[in-house]
Parts: structure tokens; sequence; C-alpha cells
């Protein structure tokens, strides 16, 4: 483990991650190692470690974005956690409604020619 | 080469019968698909296409009683589409035989009956008319109506939102919430005849489910999310008008066939390339996953 941990993150796409269960606690279990190995503490908080997981994170949302989104995304506990139609009061889906209809009717306008 | 392609880009819209054609398009192109992944997510999608057909007979009747009077013939085509609805209901209501064999069958006839009724009254162009339909002579009137019709469909979904995805996918639940399901069936049953009557000017009887079901389709492959499924359909729908209604000018092809043919082209790319359930996805994801180097720094 210790010596895959230099180069290897989580959310790195040759780890098997396939959102499961057992991966998330083998990811879990890593970076628990991560923290109490002695020779692991010295490289967790280096700055090289930083950027090796910042490099990681980005060059593998790049690439996987789409298997990445349970590690990146945060539920909201007190609402949906997308943007949800359904959500939103009738007053909302309508005042929602008003925006492509008000360029549709700008549109009609142009078209009609009532701009002279 | 900027210039050229800003030529090809405006120069249709120079004329006011192509900025009329324009506008209409986008209208139903707004509407019509919203009501497409409705219909796809009940397993309705050869119902609208059967639908298109069943207003024939009202159209042409109209036709027959007041020549080419727009309102009338929307009004015919709006009686005959529900006056189908409510038949293949009862049967399937009494006599048990299922809703989408029931209107097959009502659909059938009443396209028959429309055709043989137009033949009776008017002459080859007037039938062709009808079941082709010709974008470029809406008229302001005609657009006025398209818009109209549009927005009250987008109206109309914003207020029952709710209420139609809960029909779409539990019906049961819809009722034990207090609302009867089989009357949000019958809006939006409503709404979908009102889109295919405004249709059938721009694209014909034939093709009116088209923009409807097309990019609804496609969407499927884009999205899970029944938001995604909208905004990609309404998306697709509103390129292929647009770049279907361009080729057309300048090809001198038919317009309402290049829109139709266009998002017929989106739902082929999408079946293909589509994040979801895409054919050639297995094989983008099976590249992905085995990247070079990656097996060795795991050793």
């Amino acid at each position: 483990m210790s010596g895959q941990s230099l180069l290897w993150h989580p959310a790195m796409p040759n780890c098997d991650n396939d959102g499961s269960l057992l991966q998330r606690m083998r990811d879990t279990a890593a970076l628990g190692l991560a923290n109490v190995h002695p020779h692991m503490g010295v490289w967790r908080y280096s700055a090289l470690h930083f950027t090796n997981h910042f490099v990681m994170l980005y060059l593998n949302l790049f690439r996987e974005g789409h298997r990445m989104v349970h590690r990146t995304h945060r539920h909201r506990p007190e609402g949906p956690c997308h943007f949800s139609l359904m959500s939103l009061s009738a007053t909302r889906r309508l005042l929602l409604a008003a925006a492509p209809l008000g360029v549709l009717w700008l549109a009609v306008s142009w078209a009609a020619g009532w701009w002279g | 080469m900027l210039d050229t392609l800003l030529w090809w880009l405006t120069s249709p819209f120079d004329y006011a019968f192509m900025r009329r054609a324009l506008v209409a398009a986008l209208a139903l192109s707004l509407s019509a698909p919203i009501l497409g992944v409705f219909l796809t997510l009940r397993g309705m999608s050869l119902m609208g296409e059967a639908l298109s057909h069943a207003i024939l007979p009202g159209v042409a009747v109209a036709f027959m009683l007041a020549g080419f009077s727009l309102p009338l013939m929307m009004t015919g085509g709006v009686l005959a589409g529900l006056v189908t609805v409510a038949l293949a209901g009862g049967v399937t209501q009494f006599s048990g035989l299922k809703e989408d064999a029931a209107m097959a069958s009502l659909c059938l006839v009443a396209m028959a009956a429309g055709v043989l009724i137009v033949s009776l009254s008017g002459n080859a162009l007037d039938l062709g008319h009808v079941l082709f339909g010709t974008i470029l002579t809406v008229d302001s009137r005609t657009l006025m109506l398209v818009a109209v019709a549009s927005s009250a469909i987008v109206l109309g979904v914003a207020i029952a939102f709710r209420a139609l995805v809960m029909e779409c996918l539990d019906p049961q639940f819809l009722t034990l919430q207090g609302r009867h399901a089989g009357w949000t069936h019958a809006l939006f049953m409503m709404m979908v005849v009102l889109s295919l009557v405004v249709s059938f000017q721009t694209l014909g009887t034939l093709m009116a489910a088209g923009l409807m079901l097309l990019p609804a389709a496609a969407a499927r492959y884009w999205s899970q999310r029944l938001e995604g499924m909208i905004a990609i359909a309404v998306g697709l729908a509103l390129i292929s008008s647009v770049v279907g209604l361009l080729v057309s000018y300048h090809a001198g092809l038919p317009s309402g066939p290049a829109i139709i043919l266009l998002a017929g082209l989106g739902y082929g790319a999408s079946v293909l390339l589509g994040t979801h359930r895409g054919l050639l996805l297995p094989y983008v994801r099976a590249k992905s996953a085995v990247a070079p180097g990656h097996a060795k720094l795991r050793q």
C-alpha cells in the first residue's frame, strides 16, 4: 500500500474505482493508512502531496468525470441535491417558463414585422 | 470565409416568409419536444404518431366546408383528435383492448377517411399540402396561432408539471394524493392534440409528430434526468429547425422533410454516441479504463 500511495489517489481510474461500497471502504482505509503510517505522515502534509492531490483530481475529473461524481458531489441535506423542476412551486415554474416564452414572443414580433 | 458563413446564416432571413417560417419552427421546437419527452416516458411514442393522423378527418371536413381557413381547420383537427382519443379510451375501457391497439385501428380509419374527404373536395396539391405541410407559406396570422398554442402548451406543462410527472410514473399515487389521474391524462392528451394540430400546417399530418418524438427519443441517450431530457430535446429540436430551414433554402430542398431528417440525424448520432446506452459507449469506456501507464503505477 505504501509503495502505491506516492502516486496513487483514490480517484485514479486504474484502481477499479466503480463507486461500489467495497471500493469506498478500500479508499477510506487507504487514506486512513496515510494518516497513521510514520513515513506517510511526512508525505501527507508536504506541499508536493497537495500538488499531487490536485493534479490527480483534475486529471481524473477531465478524463473520467462521470465516475468521479460521487467523490466531488455533496448532497444538500435540506433539499434535493440537483436542480429539480419537481421541487419548484407552480409560480416559480411559470417564471422559469416565462423566459423562453418572452424570447419567443420577441421573435414573433420580429417576424411579424411589428418593429416597423 | 467568415463573410460567407455569415451570409449563409443570415441571407435567407432577409425574406419575410423565411422569418415567419423560422419563428414558427422555433415555436414548435419549444413546445412539442417537451410533450414528446412525456410520451416516450409513458411508452406512448406511437400514440403520438397515430394521433397526428387522427386529426386529418377534422381538417379535411373544415377544408371542404370553408376552403383553406386555418382557424377552422385547426378547430376541426382538435375536435377530430379529441373524438378519436375519447373513442379509443372508450373501446379500451369497455372491451379490454389495449389503448395503443384501439388508437392504431381508429387512426388508420381516420387517416383513410381524411384522405378520401380531401381528395373529393380538392385537388392533388391540396392533399399534398395537408399531408406534407408547407412551412414557407406560414402567414402572420398562422404564426400568431402557432405561437399562442405553443405558449399555452409550455404554460400548461409548467402549471401541471408535478401531476404530469406523477401520472407518468405512478398514477395510483397521484390518485391517492387527491388528484384524478384520468383528468391529468386527458389534459396531457389535449395538449398533444393541440401541438399536433399546429404542427400540421408546417410539417403536414404525416410528419407532425417528427419534431415531437425524434428529439425526445434522442435526449434519452444523453440524460437520465427529466430536466436534462427536456432541455436536450428542446435544444436538438431548435437546432434541427434552424439548420433544416437554412439547408432547405440553400439547397432548394423541401423544408419540412429537411427539418425532420436533421432531427433524425441527431437521433442516429445519439444512438451511436449517447452517454447513456449509446452503442459506442462500451468501446469508449473499455479504451479509457486501460489507460497506458496506469497499470504500471498500481503494481
